[in-house]
């Protein structure tokens, strides 16, 4: 079992045609997943070539819409790889076409934007789940990967892993790859995102193959308070913490968009302390992180 | 009304008028008022907000890393940092001022996030950047190999360091993990770089 992505999704890729999309089109493929085509309006009815993860040759169409690749391929996961300036028009297409799972990988897309392609999406009655934008996307070892994260790192695992950050989502595959993942999700750092910490917890909560789960935060918003009030009430799994961006100045964005110190706000010290006091352990570093999950896994 | 036209025309992230007052007249003066401009938008299909930057309020040494497309942030420390990915930099800064703790206080001079691609070019323009502070004393370089290999990012370091040539006057620390992570360190202990 798995969060969200199994080995059995059928994924499409929007963009798939430009340079990102053909990149990770090739590294999703290796990583197994299935990949079923793409789209792009103006490549319509083209093909692109690829190799599966065994070495045969592939042609996967190009599709002029989701809704049509759906309807051609059966597809229920999208990864969108489009320009900034186009990426709200690709969500509420994909949310028009009712694509079941969403993951936008695009930087640098306006907030307001988000912001819209969100409200468009609960406005649909949320049969779209988005994950980012701005994010690694997410991964079900040995599986699928949908995004961009490392497919080599670990293997199949009992541990859950939710992260606002890419690389800190690497980092903590890697100091765990003796262990496993059941899925890594990285939801992103804008400060408006689909998926959130309190939806992957529930979704690792309910999954049988997940034992422990990491949970990563980083200054800005109070995500990760919110997820402390969820994990008191609702998760009865183990959960570690880490939160990145303690010596943060105030009023400085840290390159994610949403990591921002705003007056008292926000502080990465404040979310350690709810996420204690919800009884989560807290690590101060991605390595003693990683030692307190292999702690509460061994009971 | 306004305020919400303003916020969506100019893709604001906040629009505040505050204090609103009450004059004794009967008047209702707004008598200051914030507005925050999302970079994204800007970027996408704001250009004209580049001209309201007032820069030369702005650090020298994050203007310079600005002009070159590299996300820093000027920090009051000795020890310059670099890595890849804004979380890893941002627990990169908290590591190294725990770790400064028993060393009487040393803490990071910047943030610096070179993203994924760790090329040579991004590296030597990162390290032009920090050698740049006076107040760096020395440089950490911690980088994760993920799809980029440990080996691309050590070439990229010894290249970076090849074009600095005699600028590249301070000590550095390499923290290299991920992916070919055996290979990589082996090119850096290969090159030798004297300091």
């Amino acid at each position: 079992m798995s969060i969200f992505l199994t080995k059995d999704s059928r994924v499409i890729v929007q963009g798939i045609t430009g340079g990102e999309g053909t990149k990770h089109t090739a590294l999703m493929l290796k990583a197994g997943t299935n990949i079923v085509g793409g789209v792009n309006a103006r490549k319509a009815g083209t093909t692109v070539s690829h190799t599966d993860k065994d070495g045969n040759a592939l042609e996967l169409p190009v599709f002029a819409s989701v809704a049509e690749a759906i309807e051609k391929t059966g597809a229920d996961v999208s990864v969108a790889f489009v320009p900034p300036a186009f990426t709200k028009d690709a969500m509420i297409e994909a949310i028009d076409a009712e694509i079941p799972l969403l993951v936008v990988i695009t930087e640098g897309v306006p907030v307001q934007d988000s912001a819209e392609a969100w409200a468009y999406a609960q406005s649909k009655g949320n049969t779209t789940r988005i994950i980012g934008p701005n994010c690694p996307g997410i991964i079900t070892p040995g599986e699928a990967l949908a995004g961009i994260t490392p497919a080599n790192i670990t293997g199949k695992g009992p541990i859950g892993l939710v992260s606002k950050s890419g690389t800190l989502t690497y980092q903590m595959m890697y100091e765990l790859r003796d262990l496993g993942f059941s899925t890594a999700i990285g939801i992103g750092g804008d400060p408006v995102i689909g998926t959130t910490h309190i939806d992957a917890l529930a979704a690792f909560e309910a999954d049988p193959e997940t034992k422990a789960i990491v949970m990563i935060g980083e200054i800005g918003g109070d995500a990760e308070e919110r997820a402390a009030e969820f994990i008191k009430a609702n998760v009865t799994k183990p959960v570690v913490g880490y939160v990145a961006g303690f010596t943060a100045p105030e009023g400085k964005t840290m390159g994610h968009a949403g990591a921002i110190v705003s007056g008292s706000a926000g502080t990465a010290q404040a979310k350690k302390e709810a996420l204690e006091a919800a009884g989560v352990r807290v690590g101060k570093t991605p390595s003693e992180t990683a030692a307190l999950l292999r702690e509460v896994l061994a009971g | 009304m306004k305020l919400y036209e303003v916020y969506t025309a100019e893709d604001a992230t906040l629009v505040e008028v505050n204090p609103l007052v009450l004059t004794g007249a009967g008047d209702i003066v707004a008598l200051d008022g914030k507005i925050s401009l999302d970079d994204n938008a800007s970027e996408v299909r704001h250009h004209e907000h580049e001209a309201l930057e007032d820069k030369g309020a702005a650090d020298p040494l994050e203007a310079k890393a600005k002009a070159a497309g590299l996300n820093y942030v000027k920090l009051d420390g000795e020890v310059g940092v670099i890595g890849n990915g804004a979380g890893l930099v941002m627990s990169t800064l908290d590591v190294v001022a725990y770790a400064g703790e028993a060393h009487g206080g040393v803490k990071p001079a910047n943030f610096l996030d070179i993203g994924g691609g760790a090329s040579a070019e991004v590296m030597a323009n990162g390290l032009d950047v920090i050698l740049g502070d006076a107040q760096v004393k020395s440089v950490f370089v911690n980088v994760f190999g993920g799809i980029t290999s440990c080996v691309a990012v050590a070439n990229g370091i010894v290249k970076a360091l090849e074009m600095l040539g005699d600028a590249a006057t301070k000590p550095l620390v390499v923290r290299l993990d991920g992916n070919q992570v055996e290979e990589g360190r082996a090119i850096l202990a290969a090159a030798n770089h004297p300091s």
